[in-house]
C-alpha cells in the first residue's frame, strides 16, 4: 500500500473516529446479513456442496464467456429482444440515449443496478433532458439527497426516518410526518403516478440464461414489475459476466444470492424475463425490449489470472456485512462505486487503481473469502491491488518496519535483556512511534531468553525412534516471544510417540500479503514450501502453531504457488496444533486434563475460521474439564496481525474501534480467561479487555495416554 | 380427493412458509368454501373494487357472484391506470413452491402481471397439484413455460408482499407493490 494512498484513506478515517460513531445501524445492518446467512444455511442439506456447486456454475459462465454471449444473443433476439454490446460505459450509455430518443421517451424509471452505476448513466441522460427516477426506496433515497450508496444492499442505511421525511417533503411540498408508516405512504404515492407516467424502465440483471434468452431480475420491493410492465420499452444493462449456459444453474443462484445477502430463503419477487409481451391480449405486441451487454474491462478481468475471479460475483453484500473495518467506516470511504471488500479489485480494475485506494482500509483478515458464497479468494485479489498501488509509490515506513519484524527480533534475541529494557521505556516507545510508526499504546512483547529454534537445535536426548512424523512450523509469535508453547508442543507429541523435526523455515510472510508485497511473499512460500515438502515426501505432516501460519501453509501458499504441486502436498499435509493434537486424543494416544478448572471464553481467530474454527479448541478444552463458551461477534477483533500495532486511525485507532463490541461482549461474559490461538489476537484483546488471555495449552495437559493405538491420521477421527 | 402422504407434508410447509413471508394461505375444504373465503378477505381488507386476470373457467361465476355479493366492482382492467384503480387483483398462480413459501405466475402480457403487481391486495388461487417441492422443481416448468422458443412471457416468482427495510432497517411491508398477499390452495382435502 503506497503512502499516498496511506495518507488520503487515513484522513478520511481519522475524521469519522473524531466525529463519534454514525454506524450503529450499519453496524446492526451488518449483522443482521451475518446472523440470517447463518440460519439461512441451515435450510441446506450440504451448504459446502451447494456452495461449490455455485463456484462451478460461475466458473462455467466465465470460461465460456463468448460462447454463452453468442448462445444468448440468438435466444434472446428470438424472442424480440435487440442486443447492444458496449465495449464500455460511454457506448453503453450512448445506445440507451439512442434508444430512448427514438422512441420518443420523456420519464425513464429504474431499479437498482449497481451496472449503470457503475456507467454514471443518470447524468448524462439527465443532461439531455429525460427525467430519471430510482424507484428502489433506498436508491430513491440516495438519489434524492444527491449521495451515493453506503451499503450494497442497503443504499441508504445511513440516513434516518427524520431525514428521509425530509427529503420526501421538499419533493412533494408539503410535511411528510418523520414516522415509517407516513414516510412509507408518501413514497407509494410520489413514486405511484411516476410509475404510471413512465415510458422507459431500466433495469439491471442479476443473471442472463443463454439456453432461453431470458433476464433474471430479483427486488425485494416489487418495482422491477412496474419498471419492466408499465412502459413500453423496457432496457437492460448488464455485464457480459452475467451470463449462465441453464435455467437450473439460474435457480440455484437465485436462491445463494438472498440467502448470502439477507437471509431470506428467495427474494421476495425474482422475475425471469424472456422478450417484452405484448401490453394485453386486445392488442399487438409494440413493445421493445433491449439488453445492452457491456464489457467495460470484464473481458481485461478474465485474462487476468488474479482478478479473473472477481467475476464470479453475484453481489450479494455478505463480504462486507462481515468486513471489520467496512462496518465501522461505511461505503463512502471504504468503496468508490462498487462498495466493500469486492468492490476493491472491482473498483481496481474498472474504473482505475488511483480509485481504489480504500484497500487500505483492508487488514487482511480473510472473513470476506469465508463468506462468499462463491468462494471467491477477496483477501488475495486485495493484495494484488495493494501491489497495483505500491507501483504508483513507495510502502509506508510503518509497513516495511513491520514486515521486517523477523530480523529486528532476530537481532533483539541475541540480547533480550537490553531489548526488553528498551522496550518498556517511554522515550524508546515514542521514539519507536515516532520513526517507524509504531503506536506507543501498544505493549512491545519482550523477546524470550532464547528463541524456540535455537532451544530446539541445542537440545538433549530428542526422541529418535516413534511411527509418527512430525515436523513442527514455528511462527515469529512462538519463536521468539512464546518458545515455552512450542517447547511443551514438542514434549507432548513425543509423549504422544512422534519423532519431532524442525525443517529449515522462515515465518509465514502473510504481513507481505497484508501489505501487498506479493513478490517478498512468494519468495517466503517458494522456501518454506521446498524445506517442507521434504518432510511430506517423508511420510510426515506439518503441525504449524499460529493459526495465520497455518493459513499460509494452506491457502495462501497455494494460490501465490499455483502451478507448484509440491504446495498442494504441503497443504494437505498441513494442520493446526490443537487439530492435530485433538487427533491424537482420538486415537488414543494422549489424554488431556486440567487441575484448575476456570471458566473460559473463547476467541476464534479469523484465519482460524477457515481452517477448525477452533472446534479443537473448544473439544480440548472441555474434555479438560473446564467451562467453555464461544464469544464473538461474528467478525475480526480488529488487531489483524500487526495492523493494530500501528500508529493513528490507520492502525491503532480503527482496531480499538472495531474491537470495541467485543472487548464490552467478553467483558461482559464473566469468564475468568480467554482462550485463542492467535498470538496477535492475545495481544489485543488482553489490553482491551483486561482479562488474561492465554493459548489453549496453557489451560491443559496432555499426557501420554497408557492405552495407545497405532492407528493412521483419519482412521481413529469420529 | 384424499392428499398423498407426500402432499399433505408438502401442503403444511408451504402454508407455514408462505406465512413466514407475511402472506396469508387458506386451504379450500371443497369449492363450496371459494366465496366465504374470498368475501372474508373482501369484507377484512375493505376492497371496493377489484381486477381479475387468468381466472380458471370454472371460476368466473363464483368469483363474480361473489363479488357482486359483498359489493365489489369487477373493473376491466384494460390499461395500467386502470389496474391502478383496483384496490385487489385476482390472478391464478400457476404454481407454488413449498421450501420457500413461493408462487409463481407466468403471464403473457403486461396487463396480466399488472394485475398482482399494482393493487393494495393480491389474491391468487392455486392449485394444489401444482405445489412443488422445492426452487430447483421449478426448472422443468420454466423450460416448458418458455416453448416454443420465439414465445414471449414473464414467469414472476412472488414470496409474499411488497418489502422493504430501507430506512432504518425497519421491515415494512407495500412499498410499492401488495400490502397483502392471499393465496387459496384449492383441489384437495
Amino acid at each position: 500500500m503506497s503512502l499516498k494512498s496511506h495518507k488520503k484513506i487515513a484522513k478520511k478515517v481519522s475524521e469519522i473516529l473524531g466525529a463519534g460513531r454514525r454506524g450503529t445501524l450499519l453496524e446492526e445492518a451488518m449483522k443482521r446479513g451475518r446472523e440470517g446467512r447463518l440460519k439461512a444455511l441451515q435450510e441446506l442439506s450440504d451448504p459446502h456442496a451447494f456452495r461449490m456447486e455455485c463456484r462451478k456454475i460461475k466458473e462455467r459462465s466465465i470460461t465460456n464467456m463468448e460462447t454463452l454471449l453468442e448462445k444468448f444473443i440468438i435466444n434472446a433476439s428470438r424472442r424480440g429482444c435487440k442486443i447492444h454490446l458496449a465495449k464500455d460505459g460511454v457506448e453503453a450509455i450512448n445506445h440507451i440515449i439512442r434508444i430512448a430518443t427514438e422512441a420518443g421517451a420523456k420519464s425513464i424509471t429504474k431499479t437498482k443496478s449497481l451496472t449503470t452505476e457503475e456507467i454514471e448513466l443518470n447524468t448524462p441522460l439527465e443532461e439531455r433532458g429525460f427525467k430519471v427516477v430510482e424507484t428502489d426506496l433506498g436508491e430513491r433515497i440516495i438519489q434524492l439527497a444527491g449521495e451515493k450508496p453506503f451499503h450494497l444492499v442497503f443504499p441508504a442505511v445511513h440516513k434516518s426516518v427524520g431525514e428521509v421525511a425530509n427529503l420526501f417533503s421538499q419533493l412533494m411540498g408539503r410535511d411528510i410526518r418523520p414516522r415509517i408508516d407516513d414516510v412509507m405512504e408518501a413514497v407509494r404515492e410520489s413514486l405511484r403516478s411516476v410509475f404510471l407516467q413512465s415510458d422507459l424502465g431500466i433495469t439491471g440483471a442479476n443473471i442472463a440464461i443463454a439456453e432461453t434468452g431470458t433476464v433474471v431480475i430479483e427486488t425485494n420491493e416489487g418495482n422491477e414489475q412496474l419498471v419492466t410492465s408499465i412502459p413500453r420499452i423496457h432496457i437492460v444493462v448488464m455485464g457480459v459476466e452475467k451470463i449462465v449456459d441453464t435455467v437450473e444453474e439460474a435457480v440455484n443462484l437465485i436462491r445463494a444470492h438472498p440467502m448470502s445477502s439477507t437471509g431470506q430463503l428467495l427474494t421476495n419477487y425474482v422475475s425471469f424475463i424472456s422478450g417484452k409481451p405484448p401490453s394485453g391480449h386486445d392488442q399487438s405486441s409494440n413493445g421493445e425490449m433491449h439488453i445492452i451487454i457491456l464489457d467495460n474491462g470484464r473481458r481485461a478481468m478474465r485474462e487476468d489470472s488474479l482478478f479473473r475471479e472477481a467475476l464470479y460475483c453475484i453481489r450479494c453484500g455478505a463480504c462486507m456485512n462481515v468486513c471489520p473495518t467496512y462496518s465501522v467506516v461505511g461505503g463512502h470511504i471504504f468503496g468508490h462505486i462498487y462498495p466493500g471488500p469486492i468492490g476493491i479489485p472491482w473498483t481496481a480494475k474498472i474504473h482505475g487503481i488511483d480509485k481504489a485506494a480504500f484497500s487500505t482500509l483492508c487488514i487482511s483478515c480473510g472473513l470476506c473469502r469465508e463468506v462468499c458464497p462463491v468462494d471467491i479468494n477477496i483477501p488475495m485479489m486485495i493484495a494484488g491491488v495493494k501491489m497495483m498501488d505500491l507501483e504508483r509509490g513507495r510502502q509506508p515506513l510503518v509497513n516495511r518496519a513491520l514486515m521486517g519484524y523477523e530480523s529486528l527480533y532476530t537481532l533483539a534475541s541475541v540480547i533480550p535483556p537490553v531489548y526488553n529494557w528498551l522496550t518498556r521505556r517511554s522515550f524508546v516507545k515514542v521514539l519507536m512511534e515516532y520513526l517507524l510508526g509504531i503506536d506507543r499504546r501498544r505493549p512491545i512483547p519482550p523477546v524470550s531468553k532464547i528463541s524456540f529454534k535455537k532451544w530446539f537445535s541445542r537440545r538433549a536426548g530428542p526422541r529418535r525412534m516413534g511411527d509418527l512424523k512430525v515436523s513442527l512450523f514455528v511462527d515469529f509469535f512462538p519463536n521468539f516471544i512464546k518458545p515455552h508453547l512450542a517447547m511443551k508442543v514438542v514434549q507432548i507429541l513425543e509423549e504422544a510417540g512422534a519423532i519431532v523435526d524442525l525443517p529449515p523455515q522462515r515465518s509465514s510472510g502473510y504481513p507481505y500479503i497484508a501489505y501487498g508485497e506479493l513478490k517478498k511473499a512468494l519468495k517466503v512460500a517458494q522456501y518454506n514450501v521446498d524445506n517442507l515438502i521434504k518432510s511430506v515426501e517423508n511420510g510426515g505432516v506439518i503441525v504449524s502453531l499460529e493459526p495465520t501460519a497455518t493459513y499460509a501453509l494452506k491457502f495462501a501458499y497455494p494460490h501465490l504457488l499455483n502451478v507448484y504441486p509440491s504446495s498442494k502436498k504441503v497443504a494437505e499435509k498441513t494442520y493446526g496444533v490443537m487439530e492435530y493434537l485433538s487427533h491424537l486424543v482420538n486415537i488414543g494416544r494422549l489424554k488431556v486434563f486440567t487441575s484448575t478448572p476456570r471458566r473460559v471464553g473463547v476467541h476464534i481467530p479469523c484465519h482460524q475460521r477457515s481452517l477448525d474454527g477452533a472446534a479443537n479448541t473448544i473439544k480440548l478444552l472441555k474434555m479438560a474439564g473446564h467451562e467453555v463458551k464461544v464469544v464473538e461477534t461474528g467478525t475480526c477483533c480488529g488487531m489483524a496481525g500487526s495492523f493494530g500495532m500501528k500508529k493513528g486511525p490507520l492502525g491503532y485507532d480503527l482496531a480499538v474501534e472495531v474491537g470495541g463490541v467485543l472487548f464490552q461482549l467478553l467483558k461482559e461474559s464473566n469468564v475468568d480467561v480467554v482462550a485463542t490461538e492467535s498470538s496477535v489476537c492475545s495481544i489485543h484483546l488482553e489490553q482491551g479487555t483486561g482479562i488474561p488471555v492465554l493459548h489453549p495449552l496453557e489451560l491443559m495437559e496432555l499426557e501420554h495416554n497408557p492405552q495407545t493405538s497405532t492407528l493412521n491420521f483419519h482412521d481413529g477421527d469420529g | 380427493m384424499e392428499l398423498s402422504n407426500i402432499t399433505k407434508p408438502l401442503l403444511q410447509l408451504f402454508k407455514e412458509r408462505f406465512e413466514a413471508n407475511s402472506g396469508s394461505a387458506y386451504i379450500l375444504a371443497g369449492l363450496d368454501d371459494l366465496p366465504k373465503t374470498l368475501s372474508t378477505i373482501f369484507n377484512d381488507a375493505g376492497v371496493k373494487k377489484a381486477v381479475a386476470a387468468r381466472i380458471p373457467k370454472r371460476f368466473e361465476e363464483v368469483i363474480i357472484s361473489t363479488l357482486t355479493a359483498s359489493g365489489v366492482e369487477l373493473i376491466h382492467g384494460a390499461s395500467s391506470g386502470e389496474i391502478n384503480m383496483a384496490d385487489a387483483g385476482i390472478t391464478y398462480a400457476d404454481y407454488g413452491i413449498a421450501e420457500t413459501g413461493t408462487i409463481v405466475e407466468i403471464t403473457a402480457t403486461d396487463l396480466e402481471r399488472l394485475a398482482s403487481s399494482l393493487p393494495r391486495i393480491h389474491i391468487a388461487l392455486l392449485h394444489l397439484g401444482n405445489l412443488l417441492p422445492s426452487v430447483e422443481a421449478l426448472a422443468e416448468p420454466i423450460k416448458r413455460a418458455l416453448q416454443p422458443p420465439d414465445s414471449r412471457k414473464y414467469i414472476t416468482l412472488i414470496s409474499g408482499p411488497s418489502r422493504t427495510s430501507d430506512i432504518e432497517l425497519r421491515s415494512v411491508l407495500g412499498v410499492h407493490g401488495p400490502h397483502q398477499v392471499h393465496v387459496i390452495v384449492y383441489g384437495g382435502v
